[in-house]
């Protein structure tokens, strides 16, 4: 039988699912397109997983289950680039920053480096046999890519993307600022973002800088030896200034304009921007916004923290939360909130299920309990006592035989039938 | 659909075009944003023609059906790949999707923003179903066939969502976000 959770549930997914087909879809990419008509010939010779999945479908489990492996390695490449960040290998997280005081340098197998230079912060998305997909948080990153044929190597710093088959060159990133600079000293690149209304193909010495004000976005692309190289050619249609010579940078904020207000949290939080929402709470004063903001909204505020990965901030209006709306179902989902934080933030597996313990003992028949019983089953397991894991899951399945996670909950009890 | 078969440009670049904003937006509503959309866009279609071969529909429905199948593949192996790089967290906010709502109003926009962190917050597989089921308006059936699950574990990935989904919907911005859509219908 349908229960009202699950019409409101539909409801929502629909007027989702509906927001997301209405959004503005790209127009085919002709460039794509050619790309792939470019790789025709060569498919003759290629297999293909389709015809492995129709086999492994009807037949039989070993079957499958090799499919399955196999589909699994096709069709990456054989062997991913290692990386190092200085010498060791990277973090399992994929973020790599530079400490204030010194440049630190990330090296792949094949020979390319990046040198991230103090205060830098990168994320590694993606490697692979061809190359890397580098995201640049901010700070400035110096590359040397070895030319390698069909190397790819992608540069992304905030709304700007540098692809990168061989070359050298240095691109930095202030997000605060919203200022781009890319500077080439040899090979070639191509460029693309706000302001560059087509790829932007960059060859032998030259520098991009892209910064936006208040007012208006301001492109430069400047030549370091303008008396012999030639003028790059704008990209049609691209608001692109030119210049032989750097200018000086215009003022961010002329000193005869009134600075305007600055924005809330609230405002912030609503444009995604988390950090600097978590920033203005606590401009604004993070014990006032406890005292005079709403329940919901403060509760809004700890997720914002939270999506800040900002944990003290978080912490704090939870606990607010707590104090001053003790008792009310709001205080036991802060709870549950702080579960979330530990598990998803901290990744502090026994203090996540302690806090989903929490919220079960003050609201084990809350809208959350079944999530909650589910991430303590998770979260001890995660945390390799398995003793635990066994004992969550038997409660699991004592309040929840046919739940979600049920099957999960019996594995975990199979493996651990003592309990 | 011979002409698709002996990979004809003519006909892939048709293919292309019919079919590419589709799987732009399957993939982006099942993986989010990610730096490789467009690499991956490519390898669906490449896959696509791969597999031909093995195609058995005669029409361009069952062709759509292909594609979305082979889609749903990538986005799959795609996932499995970025967990072999975990700093990717679904519920990131780095990750959310620039808004660009049909609706004006600022609580549409606001209320949009949540729903999608909900979407994100979901497991691989119901989003999967969702983008299927309620962005491309598929019959369970089909979206049986494109995901390889039975009927009833799709039916029970949708219950999931829409269970996650209910519990949401009486958050003060998703509840009067609703108010204001049944308003206007």
């Amino acid at each position: 039988m349908r229960t009202e959770e699950d019409a409101r549930g539909d409801e929502l997914a629909q007027v989702l699912g509906k927001e997301l087909r209405g959004m503005p879809s790209r127009h085919p990419d002709d460039d794509a397109r050619e790309r792939l008509i470019a790789a025709l010939p060569t498919l003759q010779r290629e297999r293909s997983w389709m015809p492995r999945i129709a086999i492994g479908a009807g037949v039989l489990v070993a079957a499958a289950a090799a499919a399955w492996l196999w589909i699994d390695a096709v069709p990456g490449p054989t062997t991913d680039l290692r990386v190092q960040v200085d010498g060791a290998d990277a973090p399992v997280e994929g973020f790599v920053a530079a400490p204030v005081d010194r440049d630190v340098v990330m090296g792949f197998s094949e020979g390319s480096t990046m040198t991230l230079e103090a205060n830098a912060r990168v994320r590694l998305a993606n490697v692979d046999g061809d190359g890397a997909t580098v995201i640049l948080e901010s700070g400035a990153v110096d590359a040397r890519i070895r030319p390698r044929p069909d190397a790819r190597w992608v540069l992304d710093a905030g709304p700007f993307r540098v692809r990168v088959t061989g070359t050298s060159f240095r691109v930095a990133w202030s997000p605060e600022s919203e200022r781009f600079e890319l500077r080439l000293r040899e090979g070639s690149v191509q460029v693309t973002g706000p302001g560059l209304n087509e790829p932007l193909a960059m060859r032998g010495e030259q520098t991009l800088r892209i910064e936006q004000d208040d007012t208006a976005r301001r492109v430069e692309l400047t030549h370091a030896r303008e008396a012999r190289a030639p003028a790059a050619t704008p990209p049609p249609g691209a608001d692109l200034v030119e210049v032989p010579r750097r200018p000086p940078l215009p003022n961010k904020r002329p000193a005869s304009r009134a600075a305007p207000a600055a924005p809330t949290w609230s405002a912030l939080a609503a444009e995604r921007r988390y950090a600097d929402a978590v920033a203005a709470a606590r401009g604004e004063g993070l014990e006032r916004l406890c005292r005079v903001e709403s329940g919901p909204n403060l509760r809004r505020l700890a997720d914002v923290a939270r999506f800040a990965r900002d944990v003290e901030v978080a912490e704090q209006v939870l606990t607010c939360i707590r104090e001053r709306f003790a008792g009310s179902a709001l205080a036991s989902e802060a709870l549950f909130d702080r579960g979330r934080l530990a598990c998803d933030v901290r990744r502090a597996h026994v203090a996540c299920a302690r806090a989903f313990e929490a919220y079960l003992r003050e609201a084990p028949t809350g809208p959350l309990a079944e999530e909650a019983r589910q991430r303590v089953m998770d979260a001890w397991d995660r945390s390799g006592r398995s003793e635990d894991a066994a004992l969550a899951a038997r409660r699991y399945l004592e309040h929840h035989p046919r739940g979600f996670s049920a099957e999960r909950a019996r594995r975990l009890l199979e493996a651990n039938p003592s309990r | 659909m011979d002409a698709v078969r002996r990979r004809e440009p003519a006909a892939v670049r048709a293919l292309y075009d019919q079919e590419s904003a589709r799987v732009v937006r399957l993939l982006g509503v099942i993986l989010g944003p990610d730096s490789e959309l467009d690499d991956l866009v490519q390898q669906v279609f490449l896959e696509v023609l791969r597999s031909l071969p093995s195609f058995r529909g005669d029409d361009r429905r069952s062709l759509r059906c292909w594609v979305d199948r082979v889609t749903v593949h990538v986005a799959r192996h795609h996932i499995r790949k970025r967990r072999r790089w975990r700093w990717l967290r679904t519920t990131d906010p780095e990750l959310l999707p620039e808004i660009v709502s049909t609706q004006a109003s600022p609580v549409a926009r606001a209320a949009l923003r949540r729903a999608l962190e909900l979407l994100r917050e979901a497991p691989d597989e119901e989003r999967v179903c969702f983008s299927l089921r309620y962005v491309e308006g598929m019959e369970l059936e089909a979206i049986a066939e494109a995901t390889q699950m039975s009927l009833a574990t799709v039916k029970r990935r949708l219950v999931r969502l829409r269970r996650r989904f209910g519990e949401a919907a009486d958050e003060p911005l998703l509840a009067a976000w609703l108010d204001e859509v049944r308003h206007e219908d």
